[in-house]
């Protein structure tokens, strides 16, 4: 399960996320992303992740998936998320 | 409608302030332009936008549709707008930093002001930018907090002891001992600001800041005494906290009535409603609009908006001294002003003093 760490500063504009980790670089989340990482901050597994942006977004969970993974990935990259058990 | 002290028709037009009032619950203040601005007219207007540091309500105002723009104003606005909430975004960063440093120190330092306003009154934090990092610090902690922020590489950037420190990276924390300087800032007990300790949430820590009521009087102050032109801001966060679910009418009322300051209330809460519109029923409005200063409360509030910069200067020297719950303090205060910032005689302080007094924005501390 990936979660979203608690410890990154995260403020709301306009209608875009803008997120800045304890160390290194800020990221822009706009539209669906938004909605992962707001997601990412409970617990849910990514496949879970995938059927509630779908229904948000009322698309299929195959158009879904590659944005939510690359989404998580970003994250990860940037030190925004972590694994949990 | 008459504007603040400290406002004027040319720094502070209609729209912008229609753009000070965006999403504030309670405000019926709303002209728009119904098309994009001319080149001239985006020039002006922007240049006062970012006077007042107001991109990321414009931002909200476009966004949602209620200020019509160009493509390029726009992307202008939103480039703006996300410049100012990452600024946020670098300061909040540094503050969990600067906390824990602090703290492995001892210190207890609590933040207010831009921050603070931001994470406990606005229903969305974005809304409200800030630029720097105000901490209140007890007065025999300043030394250990400058010890630990030069350190860390920050520098003083004023002669005084309480002037504020800039990082290396060009950020500024702003230490102060009270709410405020002259006699309405003298009148609060120190013990009270860290009578209790709440937190905000900060990047998942927990940071400690002023009670409620404090944070609100905090803003009155800094909307109603002079400081500088950029009074929108303050006057919306008085807006915004008289609107909040956290506001306590009489919480804050008995708060300014201990601390002297109920007339900045009054003025405040006053000039907040007038500006944005806001409905007779404002919790707190009827109070304040009956509200009858004293003539104490009169002559400190004068003080602070005296013309003549050498009255301003030793009216509030004079107020400020009177003004300490203890003569201690206020003696203390006194031989400060006199004898220990800088060197000479009296005479010579006096004298540099009298000086001082032509320089805009040196109020006695």
């Amino acid at each position: 399960m990936v979660v979203a760490r608690r410890d990154v500063h995260e403020r709301y504009s306009a209608s875009r996320l803008l997120l800045l980790p304890s160390h290194g670089d800020a990221v822009e989340l706009n539209g669906p992303a938004v909605l992962v990482w707001e997601l990412l901050r409970e617990e849910n597994t990514v496949e879970d992740l995938v059927r509630l942006v779908a229904e948000t977004y009322q698309e299929d969970h195959e158009v879904v998936a590659p944005l939510v993974n690359s989404t998580i990935e970003q994250l990860r990259d940037h030190g925004m998320v972590t694994t949990a058990a | 409608m008459t504007l603040p002290a400290g406002l004027s028709e040319t720094f502070c037009p209609p729209l912008l302030r229609s753009v000070a009032a965006q999403g504030l619950v309670g405000s019926s203040l709303v002209e728009w332009p119904t098309d994009p601005l001319d080149d001239v007219e985006w020039q002006s207007f922007t240049g006062l936008v970012s006077m007042h540091r107001l991109w990321s309500l414009l931002a909200d105002a476009t966004a949602t549709g209620l200020f019509p723009a160009t493509d390029g104003q726009r992307e202008e606005i939103f480039n703006h707008d996300k410049e100012a909430v990452l600024t946020c975004l670098y300061l909040d960063r540094i503050l969990v930093q600067t906390h824990d440093a602090l703290g492995a120190r001892g210190i207890d330092a609590r933040i207010y002001k831009g921050v603070s306003s931001a994470l406990a009154f606005y229903p969305e934090p974005g809304m409200r930018t800030y630029s720097d990092i105000d901490l209140i610090v007890r007065s025999d902690q300043l030394d250990d907090l400058t010890d630990v922020l030069t350190k860390r590489g920050a520098t003083r950037l004023g002669p005084n002891r309480w002037s504020a420190f800039q990082l290396t990276d060009g950020w500024e924390i702003d230490p102060q001992e009270s709410l405020r300087d002259g006699p309405f800032g003298a009148s609060i007990p120190s013990c009270e600001l860290f009578a209790t300790r709440p937190t905000l949430r900060v990047g998942g820590a927990d940071i400690p800041t002023l009670s409620d009521a404090a944070l609100i009087l905090a803003a009155c102050y800094h909307a109603i005494l002079p400081g500088d032109l950029r009074r929108l801001v303050p006057l919306r966060d008085v807006a915004e906290m008289l609107m909040s679910d956290r506001f306590d009418e009489d919480v804050v009322r008995e708060h300014a009535t201990r601390w002297q300051s109920s007339i900045v209330l009054a003025t405040a809460v006053r000039a907040a409603a007038d500006l944005f519109q806001m409905a007779p029923t404002t919790p707190l409005l009827p109070w304040a609009t009956a509200y009858v200063p004293s003539t104490r409360e009169q002559r400190w509030l004068g003080a602070y908006h005296d013309p003549n910069p050498r009255g301003h200067v030793l009216k509030q020297i004079l107020y400020t001294t009177l003004a300490y719950p203890s003569r201690r303090d206020g003696a203390r205060y006194a031989y400060g002003q006199l004898f220990h910032e800088g060197h000479g005689s009296p005479i010579t302080r006096m004298r540099r003093l009298w000086q001082r007094a032509d320089q805009p924005g040196r109020a006695a501390r």
